[in-house]
């Protein structure tokens, strides 16, 4: 099954991997890992398991992410997390997700809505945000909602954006 | 850019230090001291410009020192050089990657 994700974010997901160079050699070892456990199944079955594999992604994914960091996991719209979410590398959320996220870098989708406790190094609210966050480098667009309380140390927001609470510069 | 030129409008230059009440109908450019009430149109902080007090304005453009309360009816950019402390109230919101905000904010 995941030979499929193998193809499917290389073309989706460009931009991450011209950012991380050796994501080449990793790549080849996690195929070898799974190409004995699913050989050829997926290829008939594409259509259907897309969908809700891009939701899977981003359970599924957290196990192997843990050795390798290069692709970014997606909670796609129409998703609904709920509960601790604990990962390295990028999460992207275009669905809903409640509840506390510890990850490296963080982007809420112009669609997507993150409530909840979030502790990152990189956030792109592009979306809706409420709740408490502490961030490093923040970048909030025209589309953003943020409402809360929010600890950064770089701090970027276009014009547009809506934003109610308070910022912190942590020094 | 002369303000001091044009009506209604009041300029404060590098070095200057104010502390008062200003009501200027149109421009205020402030790149000097100032600390006291500020009501104007358009205000425009220089980077050396350093300003504590309440601030209403329509417009408000932050390249210097900006504290405590401050309300702008349309637009307050906080450049990359801008150092904004206090409440702030604004109708839209722009801040450049470098401009440092820290308080409540609330749009209006």
């Amino acid at each position: 099954m995941f030979n499929k994700f193998k193809s499917a974010p290389n073309n989706a997901t460009t931009e991450t991997e011209e950012a991380a160079g050796p994501v080449a050699p990793e790549e080849i070892v996690l195929v070898k890992e799974e190409e004995p456990a699913v050989p050829v199944a997926p290829a008939t079955t594409t259509p259907n398991v897309t969908p809700s594999a891009t939701q899977q992604r981003g359970n599924g994914m957290m196990g192997m992410l843990q050795a390798n960091v290069s692709k970014p996991s997606i909670l796609s719209e129409g998703f609904y997390f709920k509960g601790e979410l604990s990962a390295k590398g990028t999460i992207h959320v275009e669905g809903s997700l409640n509840g506390q996220v510890q990850v490296d870098e963080l982007t809420i989708g112009s669609r997507g809505q993150v409530d909840g406790i979030v502790n990152c190094k990189i956030f792109h609210i592009k979306g809706r945000f409420s709740g408490t966050a502490t961030c490093e480098e923040l970048t909030v667009t025209s589309s953003a909602t943020v409402d809360g309380h929010v600890v950064y140390k770089t701090l970027s927001v276009q014009k547009g954006a809506s934003i109610k609470g308070e910022l912190l510069l942590a020094k | 850019m002369n303000p001091t030129t044009k009506q209604n409008s009041v300029f404060i230059g590098e070095g200057v230090s104010f502390k008062g009440s200003i009501n200027a109908p149109d421009e205020a450019v402030i790149e000097g001291q100032f600390d006291g009430d500020l009501t104007v149109s358009n205000l425009l902080i220089g980077q050396t410009g350093r300003v504590t007090g309440t601030i209403k304005a329509d417009r408000v453009d932050v390249k210097g020192e900006l504290n405590k309360d401050i309300s702008s009816r349309q637009l307050l950019i906080v450049r990359s050089t801008g150092k904004v402390n206090g409440t702030l109230e604004y109708g839209e919101i722009e801040i450049e990657r470098g401009g440092q905000v820290r308080g409540n904010m609330s749009q209006l």
